[in-house]
């Protein structure tokens, strides 16, 4: 049917229209978003092939090895600006970023180079990649392996022959006697000297606080003394098994030859994984997408946050997390039962809903001022003082740490589990109390046998959304102890087993060290969007469980209102 | 609506309808809307099963029947109301003016404007009570203060609002008692001067005397307006219609002049209604 | 000489100070020049001194009155008769807590508690004449290589890059939002609407670091290669929308109906898509067209708008995204919460939909979108992690859209970790703190009374 363009204007369907692409705008938004997430941060873990290429550039050729990460287009204009000769008559040109790793040979892991000029394109599957503990990944040809001086193996082919499979076997061998001696030695400076340094520390607190108090009873320093003796013992076998495992460690090298023929060391002990991208099947690199999301979410991190996992900063999210749910869902429960339970209603009981929803409005880097300023400098001052006094001029309390930070983030989730709680009461239908009173229970009965357990699916709601608001804040704990490496976990085996004055390590704030902070973005680009992926999976999630209980809870009483 | 005696029943009806000494006969009117076949599904619900009726010009027709037979939605069919629900899915037609109104060539503001439709609340606008009746001319692209005026003036003048109001236009409608606004709303709807005028059950909300004064308005627009009003109360059918249409459980069981209707039903489930044995 | 060496001040017999330094003129020729007098009394100055860290001098009078001053902040401390008659002279304590008075040979001490002379309001708010400057200037400068430093505490460069960036995230997020939010609750079907809603309302969950890196790390390069690119998806994508709802009414009923009622909304998705990805396709065309291959060189040569990569085109964008879903959904809410009656009888006297919803639903729900926008501001200026990452927090004021700016809040996230306990520095930042804090007090008191104004004026309803 025909429409005249004036009647269609005059029926205001370009504006119902409009409307109609501001939603479409909006959901293209959001999942354009996620999906730019997902899609770079699951292909972080996934092997990417190595390229070979002769690349030419003003006459010069080289060979470059290495993956290409993304690809744009240039204008002809600018290279020839900057010296590039580049063919007359184009006007754009295709420009590709390519990882060419062996920061320790070429000082850079990223290189620019211009598609057109790559020749001879190949993907040779003796190419390996190796992630090594320092100075990022290693592209190129393994040529030998050496057991101290004693040469194990040697190789000097490109083509994948039975001589070439043995000693690949033979490093990969070595690399795994190699990770199970550093489990040890990890086992040792982690765990065991930790906790001998941690004691010693507390021996030192110890006298320091006896000084402090003035006693003059040698039998207590003598005590102390004896058992800092029989530490320094311990500490120095294990200092002496270190040394052995050290050396053991350090016993191979692998010799590789790098794009340009150049051929270098590698220590062993400072390759984490090595593998061969080009000649894996579909399989084996399943398998080690898999091992590499593994490492991700349980392993430490390492060069600076950059390579590894997030293990620490997951677990220091999780922790204050749970300690900021401690602490916010009986305070704000209470208060929203008192509100709208035993609280007579006018005029107090509306200011203070204004006020709870304006702390709502307020900005959280506010909450983190105050937080640093009332908790931590005085709360945590005068606990220090008052507890702490051996420790001082170091502060205890007195600097941002796990518990100032959780309970800074109670304060900010507060109205979110006042406000869910509230709407759970005031959703019960007035019969149900009223039944439970007629029967002959009191206000404290009625509330606790019927009232709380029908609106605890709301106030689970309101934990969950404070929860995910607490686990996406960042701003409020980089002033309250949120730290970019946290040496020890909050958590851990020595008495009193959970350190709340610890500095800790959080999802949100790696993004924004890793993402800002760090010294090479670039390299490290793809792990904060698998970082960011992560938080916004468990954000997500928690949100749509609350958004279902929530949901649930409707359609429970919706019944019970008819 | 909870009907007593039988005796007290007639009494009413007959008081009532002796103020209509005409003769009136369903085949000798000009029919304005014409429902052939209608059958309307809430989901995988029936509501109305496929009904067949004639709603006569410039007269007052009313719809009773138990809570839930269907006359309102049957009413707002004739406006296309129901289209604003969800899951709503009609069959069958309902012609005004020879023109199938669910064609879907047919511009639903425009059938609105020719059937205006006054809901049981009453739904004034929060404007004042000038813009409120305005409203419906301003939305035609009607400009000329005088001609708006002059239309505000006659319609509440015909809702016989304009005594009460005259004097305070411009305050807000929601300041009025409930049967004001309820007439104002009639004005509203009248002023864009519709052909048919529904009426959804309009005085249910209201007390007795200003029940009364819509009943007398009703009586008054049937000289310009076809008239078709649902009811549960059925001394108000009977005293303000001139035809009657009782439906039960989504089915037109009979329909015919409102006088005979009363007094001499044909079907038995009609005389058990108006009865009072269920509803 | 006042510390830093670059200024001089002046004492003169009738109780006035005054503080010179040597300014570039037009001509660029040095000229000693007078940027402000202290006065004090009517008495002839005998002595002065200055502070050895800080911009602050004292004087004192024939009659013995001690003056402290501090020349950043304009203030006069304290006006106190400390001898009788006049002094012979006054020194400073080189932490200026202490003074030494000398009279007729014989040293008197004075303790001086003077913690903070370098805020005043005028310091903190107005424009101040700082020492080697052209003109009084707005400048946030906390910290500086050398000792001889003038401490710049001038909000007024936070405070605008704050609005700056509110109002260009809710010059981009409004419109959406609000749009947006008129679509779900009025036109679209139940159905749709459930799906879509949940899932806008998700985005407020998105933890905000993530959308600062994504613009600090993501959009902003993509921007500074697609500008133009950018500007023409925000023309186009409108434009394509409307010939969209046109053609679909021109297309026959026959193809228009396989589509279900209300289910035609979401046949803009790919539509929407294709606009942009065709604008940005054309965007390498149009620069070579229009601004000879490159429009940043272009903006900078022709138009001189210099173009910084983090600007407030990417914080508008990314923080325009972080406000959407918060004014989104309150404002859903209020303009479905009019009661459907209310619609019902607009539409029963023959008004279009769209008629509808702007003469009866939008006047009925202006309240509550005013309260959205309030909060939804609220919420933009306090935004810390999106401004601190997408931003080069360079305390400029400009509204070129294409430069950066420094927020009060990313200002707090940067300096109190570094800024000394106590100090004057950490101070002020508190104060920035409660600034932002009663910003939002003040803007959400007022969404909030406007709300329960509303629930007062249509309870009726």
């Amino acid at each position: 049917m025909r429409v005249s363009f004036t009647e269609w204007t005059k029926s205001g369907s370009p504006w119902v229209w409009l409307n109609a692409g501001a939603v479409a705008i909006c959901v293209i938004m959001v999942v354009g978003l996620l999906s730019l997430i997902a899609v770079r941060g699951l292909g972080h873990f996934w092997p990417a092939d190595i390229q070979q290429a002769t690349y030419s550039l003003n006459g010069e050729k080289s060979r470059v090895i290495g993956e290409i990460v993304e690809s744009e287009q240039v204008p002809a204009e600018q290279l020839r600006d900057a010296g590039v000769i580049v063919p007359e008559g184009t006007l754009m040109m295709r420009r590709d970023l390519m990882k060419i790793g062996n920061r320790d040979v070429t000082g850079t892991d990223f290189t620019w180079v211009l598609d057109d000029n790559l020749s001879d394109r190949s993907n040779p599957e003796m190419l390996f990649t190796a992630e090594r503990r320092e100075w990022g990944n290693f592209y190129g040809y393994l040529r030998a392996l050496k057991e101290g001086d004693k040469l194990v193996g040697q190789y000097d082919g490109y083509e994948k022959t039975p001589e070439y499979v043995a000693l690949w076997e033979s490093v990969k061998a070595s690399i795994e006697r190699a990770l199970i001696i550093r489990k040890d030695i990890y086992q040792i400076e982690k765990h065991e000297i930790g906790s001998i340094n941690y004691e010693l520390e507390r021996l030192r607190l110890k006298q320091r606080a006896l000084e402090l108090k003035e006693i003059s009873d040698p039998a207590p320093y003598a005590e102390i003394e004896a058992r800092r003796k029989e530490l320094n013992t311990s500490y120095e076998g294990l200092q002496q098994s270190l040394i052995d495992l050290y050396t053991e460690i350090n016993r191979d090298t692998i010799i590789a030859e790098v794009s340009d023929g150049q051929q270098i060391d590698i220590a062993v002990a400072k390759i984490v994984r090595a593998f061969r991208p080009n000649d894996m099947s579909v399989g084996a690199k399943l398998i080690h997408y898999a091992e590499k999301i593994k490492e991700f979410v349980s392993d430490d991190p390492r060069e600076a946050n950059t390579e590894g996992g997030i293990f620490p900063a997951i677990f220091g999210t999780v922790m204050m997390v749970v300690l900021m749910s401690i602490l916010v869902t009986p305070f704000g429960v209470i208060a929203a039962v008192y509100l709208r339970e035993y609280a007579k209603q006018g005029f107090t009981t509306r200011l203070i809903r204004i006020a709870v929803n304006n702390l709502a409005g307020v900005p959280s880097i506010v909450y983190g001022v105050f937080g640093l300023g009332f908790f931590v400098y005085f709360l945590g001052g005068n606990i220090d003082r008052l507890f702490y006094p051996e420790a001082l001029p170091s502060p205890t309390f007195g600097t941002g740490g796990l518990m100032w930070a959780s309970i800074t983030l109670a304060l900010l989730t507060v109205p979110v589990v006042i406000v869910a709680t509230e709407e759970g009461l005031s959703r019960i239908p007035r019969a149900v109390r009223e039944g439970s009173l007629a029967l002959g229970a009191t206000k404290a009965e009625t509330l606790w046998k019927v009232v709380l357990p029908m609106a605890s699916p709301a106030m689970m709601t309101g934990v969950i959304l404070a929860i995910a608001r607490a686990a996406g804040e960042v701003a409020p704990l980089m002033l309250v102890g949120v730290v970019k490496l946290a040496p020890s976990l909050p958590l851990d085996a020595n008495y009193p087993f959970l350190h709340l004055d610890q500095k800790f390590m959080h999802l949100g704030f790696h993004i924004y060290d890793v993402g800002f902070q760090s010294p090479n973005v670039e390299a490290a680009r793809p792990l904060v969007y698998a970082t960011a992926l992560l938080l916004v999976a468990v954000i997500a999630l928690l949100n749509i469980s609350a958004v279902q209980i929530r949901n649930h809870l409707r359609e429970k009483y919706k019944s019970l209102e008819m | 609506m909870k009907m007593t005696t039988n005796a007290k029943t007639h009494g009413i009806d007959i008081s009532s309808l002796q103020r209509e000494a005409r003769t009136l006969d369903l085949d000798t009117e000009t029919t304005t809307l014409k429902v052939r076949d209608l059958r309307l599904t809430y989901g995988d619900k029936e509501a109305l099963h496929g009904i067949n009726m004639d709603i006569p010009k410039k007269r007052v027709t009313a719809f009773i029947g138990p809570s839930g037979c269907g006359k309102s939605t049957l009413l707002r069919c004739f406006n296309r109301m129901n289209d604003l629900v969800d899951g709503c899915n009609i069959t069958g037609q309902i012609l005004l003016d020879d023109n199938n109104i669910f064609d879907r060539t047919v511009d639903v503001a425009d059938l609105r404007r020719r059937v205006g439709m006054v809901f049981q609340k009453p739904n004034p606008f929060p404007k004042s009570i000038y813009e409120n009746v305005a409203y419906g001319l301003r939305i035609q692209g009607i400009k000329k203060k005088r001609d708006i005026d002059e239309t505000v003036e006659w319609a509440l003048r015909s809702a016989a609002l304009w005594d009460e109001v005259k004097d305070r236009l411009h305050e807000s409608a929601l300041g009025m008692s409930g049967g004001q606004q309820q007439r104002l709303v009639i004005a509203r709807t009248i002023a864009v001067k519709p052909e048919v005028l529904l009426l959804d059950e309009p005085a249910s909300a209201l007390d007795p005397i200003s029940t009364l004064k819509i009943e007398e308005l009703i009586h008054e627009l049937k000289n310009d307006f076809t008239i078709v009003i649902v009811t549960h109360n059925m001394q108000q059918a009977a005293r303000v219609s001139d035809y009657t249409a009782f439906m039960y459980m989504g089915d037109l069981i009979e329909f015919g002049v409102t006088d005979t209707l009363f007094t001499n039903p044909e079907k038995k489930q009609t005389e058990d209604y108006i009865t009072g044995r269920y509803g | 000489m006042l510390l830093g060496g670059n200024a001089v001040l002046i004492a003169d017999d009738l109780g006035k100070v005054s503080q010179w330094f040597l300014i570039r003129d037009e001509d660029t020729d040095w000229k000693f020049t007078k940027i402000r007098e202290f006065s004090g009394g009517n008495a002839a100055i005998v002595d002065l001194t200055i502070e050895h860290r800080r911009k602050g001098f004292a004087s004192i009078d024939e009659l013995g009155t001690l003056r402290l001053f501090n020349t950043t902040a304009e203030r006069n401390a304290l006006t106190a008769t400390v001898i009788e008659g006049a002094a012979d002279s006054i020194s400073y304590a080189p932490r200026s807590n202490a003074m030494f008075i000398e009279k007729d040979g014989q040293l008197s001490l004075l303790e001086i508690h003077n913690e903070h002379p370098d805020v005043s309001w005028s310091a903190l708010w107005d424009k101040v004449w700082y020492e080697g400057y052209e003109e009084p200037e707005y400048i946030w400068q906390s910290s500086a290589a050398n000792n001889d430093f003038e401490p710049k505490y001038s909000l007024m460069p936070l405070a605008f890059g704050t609005l700056k960036a509110a109002f260009y995230a809710m010059l981009l997020g409004t419109p959406l939002a609000i749009c947006g939010a008129i679509y779900t609750a009025y036109f679209m079907i139940p159905a749709m609407r459930r799906k879509v809603k949940p899932f806008i309302e998700l985005m407020e969950a998105l933890p905000t670091v993530i959308l600062g890196f994504l613009a600090g790390l993501w959009l902003a390069p993509f921007m500074e290669n697609q500008l133009a690119g950018i500007f023409v998806t925000l023309l186009f994508v409108p434009i394509a929308i409307v010939v969209f709802g046109f053609a679909w009414a021109q297309v026959p009923n026959k193809y228009r109906f396989m589509i279900p009622e209300g289910w035609d909304a979401a046949l803009l998705l790919p539509v929407v898509i294709l606009a942009t990805l065709f604008s940005l396709s054309v965007s390498d065309g149009i620069e070579t067209l229009l601004f000879g291959g490159d429009m940043r060189l272009w903006m900078s040569n022709e138009l001189d708008i210099s173009y910084d990569q983090r600007n407030a085109l990417v914080v508008g964008i990314a923080m325009g995204f972080a406000v959407i879903p918060t004014i989104f959904s309150i404002t859903e809410d209020a303009i479905f919460a009019v009661p459907k009656h209310l619609s019902y009888g607009s539409l029963a006297l023959g008004a279009t939909p769209w008629q509808t919803l702007t003469r009866v639903v939008l006047p009925t729900a202006s309240p509550g979108i005013f309260s959205a926008l309030m909060i939804g501001m609220g919420r933009a200026v306090g935004e810390t992690m999106i401004v601190l990452m997408a931003t080069g927090n360079t305390p400029i004021m400009d509204m070129n859209i294409f430069e950066g700016m420094r927020t009060l809040a990313a200002n707090i996230a940067v300096e109190v970790p570094e800024s000394e306990v106590g100090s004057t520095h950490y101070r002020i930042l508190f104060l920035a703190a409660f600034v932002l804090f009663m910003f939002t007090f003040v803007v959400n008191t007022l969404a909030e009374l406007v709300r329960q104004h509303l629930r007062k004026k249509y309870g009726s309803l």
